[in-house]
């Protein structure tokens, strides 16, 4: 087989060397035939004439020779080609199940590898470099920082930046300014690594200086997007944060940023000042206890990553002041760790080796589990093709040639397989890649079907096939031919008495019953609680409500400018005719409590006795919000008032010894204070050490996604003061109108009049809102609907070779049986015990697993037991789950039992 | 010399093999060997030898590698692999029945049937 390759390979590819050949072989024999013509007495010329004109014409000789060359390989190939698709078309079920098996295993597998090549092997786009680019774990001051980059010895460069920064970025002849996250950086940013400008010139250390005119870098993402991809852009004016900046020039090589999953579009020095960056406020570049920034150095060439970690921890505590109670905590252990900074996802190398290796791991199971399954199947099949093969080996077939008829064949399989799994991963990619993670600034997954994706996809779908096919083909040509003749003829009759109750393959099929029994039903679970959780009304009436974020102390407003916006603006816009009401918060409504300091602990005090301090915590969300809040969201009061003018202008901030009004919910009402009355008592903030005095009550609201109870939340006074600092998300302003039309173009209208330099962004109604956390949910049941479908079919198809098989191997004892007078249900029913025995061992484990597996689940994660929780025992998905699986796993087995009693029995006792 | 005979089809092949099957040859070596054991009685067609010998070479059944000639040329030479010598045995048996078969339906005379 392999001359014959090599041969059709050279005879393709190496074509002139193989002219040559033939040419000197032909001119040999003219020669040689005109020496013997010259010998007869012929003259020189003469001879070598007859000699050609005897040999003929040497171009029709080598036109033929290169056709039986050619010919030949192909005319095999093909020939298996065609087979294998006869064999193929002739069983269309073991196809359909093959390929989709294969289809679901390959999906898995090249989904994981596309996922793993992006995010760790792939290097940073942009830099150069990556393999010497480190990070440090934890954020440093910018003294550490600036110590760092001295360490000559130990690195080549270093920068430090802070980010992802939210940029309000208006371009010149554009309406309004739009939101852009970007990095606030050190100079030495994109020398440190090293990336190339694509046009114009990136940030230089010695240039950029405090008091030097501000300049700016972009990506090319926003140099397209943002500028129209306009050539003479550099140097042209932006507006930043309301200050005038020039754009210096554009990271060249697609470079998002140090850490493109969260991907930055500006990159803005830290030289411009807080009047520009707000992030900057409070001399951090020379404070030390300021520890805000990242750290990413470029190692020296031959320093270890062990050496580096020592020599920065080093560098970063040089200058630690020693503190009196949280110094010993902070000095404890190193400070500084060190990973990769290269790769689009950080990773630690010991990490990475692990997760490359473990994801390795489970993509070969994954296609392993398929493969053995399909293998079994195609055994099963080749048991009854082994008398075709017998009877062709006798009739001079090379058994090379039929084992690789056979492998063609399994090939095929696989490559039918390969295609169908590379679209079904391009889907899977596309569908996870577009879940927007909750999460204040932009995250991008950014996942591509590369080369070595296709690669990757062709190898395994060449290596399945091969793999697949070489066990059943050299089963079903093994041995001599007669002997095969013999056994065809008298067949072993072991089988005939007892089926092997505890073969490994039966265990193999009962194991995957259960598990596919598991999947189904924990998935089913999960689903179900998630739909009857997406299904609760979140409490208010979301018709008509529209939120969007503004954030002015990026818009150049000054402190007290925003302080004065925020309190004027939702009168201001609570009296546009198109609107109702309006209110600001911190954060959205029915955000996910995950934000550090959403939930705090707080002590309650019993206002009626003296220092009686009960010491039990509550855990509490607190949501900071301004007046009119309750009424623009429609939540009614229950008891006592909401805040009044005063709470929220009032100097609670400054005055530490006031009391904060805080209006709580219906939970919280009744986890902290019993049937007693709430209003009127004190909460004691265990984050701030306030003191809070309750003087409302109001209906629960669904309080975030996720979470089927609600949790106790409590409502503090936004004060106006905050906004001069406020989070990457800015403020929430929620506004409602009688429809959802047009309000927001009313709002826009208004502020673009009246408040010219401020940036909307975000701009949502509330069921797009809404609509956000239901898809990201909805993307997550997807794929692990799909993950417990390939367990279902993994079963079928193991249950079909299994039962198939031992058909097989049974075919003359049910032969004869039916001969001697059998019933033909009887014989249906000896074939299908085996069958129904695996499946029913197979879903009271499976049953039980997924009963175990959902309390270990809700042991894990209190999310997910209320989102288990909330299915407490579906009828249908308890009784349902198993019936479905029992009813696909007994038609698996009923198949070839059907075809075993439709065995003609005098063919059978003939074949005896 | 005595009167020709016209080669069957699928003939040349087997000759070929029992040809080199007497020892390594170049092509034109093949062509004179042929002649040489059918004493003459059967001219190969020189143009047709080549693509058989390629065939042949295909099919795995001829080795060949580059030597020398007697008179000192290179040229290509083809020997009989295991399976070319399996299969000439078989053609040979066959054709061995074949022709015995064949003689004695044409030597049948009226009286011995």
């Amino acid at each position: 087989m392999w001359t014959r390759l090599r041969l059709g390979l050279t005879a393709l590819l190496g074509r002139t060397r193989f002219e040559r050949a033939l040419a000197d072989e032909l001119a040999f024999h003219v020669q040689a035939r005109a020496e013997e013509w010259e010998r007869r007495g012929l003259s020189p010329s003469a001879a070598r004439r007859r000699a050609l004109i005897e040999l003929g014409s040497p171009e029709r000789i080598k036109e033929e020779v290169r056709d039986v060359r050619i010919g030949r390989w192909l005319q095999v190939l093909l020939q298996d080609l065609d087979y294998g698709f006869r064999v193929l078309r002739a069983h269309p079920g073991i196809t359909a199940i093959g390929v989709l098996s294969l289809a679901l295993g390959m999906a898995v597998c090249i989904y994981s590898f596309s996922r793993v090549h992006a995010d760790i092997l792939a290097p940073l786009p942009g830099a150069r470099g990556p393999d010497s680019l480190v990070a440090v774990d934890t954020r440093l001051s910018y003294p550490a920082f600036e110590r760092i980059r001295e360490l000559d010895d130990i690195v080549d460069a270093a920068t430090a930046y802070l980010g992802p920064t939210p940029f309000s970025v208006a371009v010149d002849g554009e309406h309004g300014a739009e939101r852009a996250f970007g990095h606030l950086v050190s100079p030495e940013y994109f020398e440190a690594l090293g990336v190339a400008p694509s046009a114009g010139r990136l940030l230089v250390p010695g240039t950029e200086r405090a008091g030097s005119e501000p300049v700016v870098v972009v990506s090319e993402r926003f140099w397209r997007r943002r500028l129209a991809a306009d050539p003479r852009a550099v140097g042209s004016t932006l507006q930043v944060n309301g200050q005038s900046v020039t754009l210096a020039g554009i990271a060249a090589g697609g470079f998002r940023g140090v850490f493109p999953a969260r991907p930055a579009e500006i990159f803005v020095p830290v030289t411009v000042g807080a009047a520009l960056a707000p992030e900057l406020e409070g001399d951090v570049l020379s404070d030390e206890e300021a520890e805000r920034f990242q750290v990413v150095a470029r190692l020296a060439s031959g320093v270890s990553m062990q050496t580096a970690e020592a020599a920065l921890d080093t560098a970063a505590r040089a200058q630690d002041v020693p503190q009196p109670d949280a110094g010993e905590r902070r000095r404890a252990g190193r400070q500084v760790r060190l990973f990769s900074a290269g790769r689009v996802v950080r990773i630690e190398p010991a990490q990475l080796r692990l997760t490359v290796g473990l994801s390795g791991l489970l993509v070969g199971l994954v296609l392993s589990l398929a493969c053995a399954n399909l293998a079994g199947l195609l055994l099963a099949r080749a048991g009854e093709r082994r008398r075709e093969m017998a009877v062709r080996l006798a009739l001079g077939a090379g058994r090379w040639r039929l084992v690789r008829q056979l492998l063609t064949e399994s090939v095929l399989l696989a490559s039918g397989g390969g295609a169908a799994g590379l679209f079904l991963s391009y889907w899977l990619l596309r569908v996870t890649s577009s879940i927007s993670p909750m999460s204040p600034f932009p995250v991008e997954m950014n996942v591509s079907f590369g080369p070595m994706v296709w690669f990757f996809a062709v190898a395994i779908a060449v290596a399945t096939g091969m793999g697949l096919g070489l066990a059943p083909a050299l089963a079903a040509t093994r041995g001599a031919r007669d002997a095969i003749m013999r056994s065809v003829q008298r067949r072993p009759t072991a089988p005939l008495l007892r089926y092997r109750r505890f073969g490994v393959r039966n265990l193999f099929v009962t194991y995957q019953v259960a598990v596919a029994l598991m999947l189904l039903l924990t998935i089913g679970q999960l689903a179900a609680g998630y739909q009857r959780l997406s299904g609760v009304e979140p409490g208010f009436d979301t018709a008509g409500l529209t939120l969007f974020g503004v954030d002015p102390g990026r818009d150049g407003y000054t402190p007290a400018q925003s302080a004065a916006l925020l309190d004027e603006l939702p009168e201001l816009l609570a009296a546009l005719p198109e609107l109702r009401s309006a209110a600001v918060a911190a954060r959205p409504p029915l955000t996910p409590a995950v934000a550090p300091g959403a939930m705090s602990g707080v002590r309650v005090s019993t206002s009626t006795e003296e220092g009686d301090v009960r010491r039990t915590f509550h855990f509490i969300a607190f949501e900071r919000v301004g007046g009119s809040y309750f009424e623009t969201l429609g939540i009614p009061l229950l008891r006592g008032r909401t805040f009044t003018e005063r709470d929220l202008t009032g100097g609670a901030e400054d005055a530490r010894e006031r009391e904060t009004p805080v209006v709580i919910n219906q939970t919280a009402e009744q986890r902290i204070f019993g049937a007693a009355t709430a209003v009127g008592r004190r909460l004691l903030g265990e984050h701030d050490a306030r003191s809070y005095v309750v003087v409302g009550v109001v209906p629960d609201v669904r309080p975030s996604f996720l979470t089927a109870r609600p949790m106790a939340t409590a409502f503090v006074p936004l004060p106006a003061a905050r906004f001069r600092s406020a989070s990457i998300q800015g403020t929430t302003v929620l506004v409602r109108s009688s429809s959802d039309r047009g309000a927001m173009s009313a709002v826009r209208d208004e502020l673009r009049r009246t408040e010219p330099r401020l940036t909307i962004f975000d701009a949502r109604t509330m069921d797009e809102h809404l609509e956000r956390f239901e898809r990201s949910i909805r993307t997550a049941v997807g794929p692990l609907a799909g993950l417990s479908l390939f367990g279902l079919v993994l079963a079928t198809i193991g249950l079909t070779g299994v039962t198939s098989y031992a058909v097989a191997r049974r075919r003359s004892e049910i032969g004869i049986r039916l001969a001697l007078g059998a019933e033909r249900l009887h014989v249906l029913w000896l074939v299908l015990r085996e069958g129904t025995f695996l499946v029913v061992a197979g879903a009271v484990l499976g049953a039980a697993g997924a009963f175990a597996l959902s309390r270990a689940l809700s042991a894990l994660d209190p999310d997910l037991a209320q989102v288990l929780g909330a299915y407490v025992g579906d009828p249908v998905l308890l009784v349902g789950a198993p019936m479905l699986l029992v009813a696909v796993a007994l038609l698996a087995c009923a198949v070839p039992a059907w075809r075993a009693v439709r065995i003609d029995p005098a063919s059978t006792l003939r074949a005896e | 010399m005595p009167p020709r005979a016209t080669l069957l089809p699928g003939t040349l092949d087997v000759l070929v093999l029992k040809a080199v099957s007497l020892g390594h040859l170049h092509g034109y070596g093949v062509l004179l060997r042929i002649e040489q054991i059918t004493r003459g009685a059967l001219v190969v067609e020189q143009g047709a030898l080549y693509p058989a010998l390629y065939r042949l070479e295909q099919q795995g059944l001829l080795a060949t590698a580059w030597g020398v000639s007697d008179n000192n040329r290179r040229a290509k030479f083809y020997r009989l692999t295991p399976s070319g010598r399996r299969r000439l045995e078989a053609q040979r048996a066959s054709w061995q029945r074949l022709s015995d078969a064949m003689s004695a339906a044409l030597d049948t005379r009226p009286g011995e049937v």
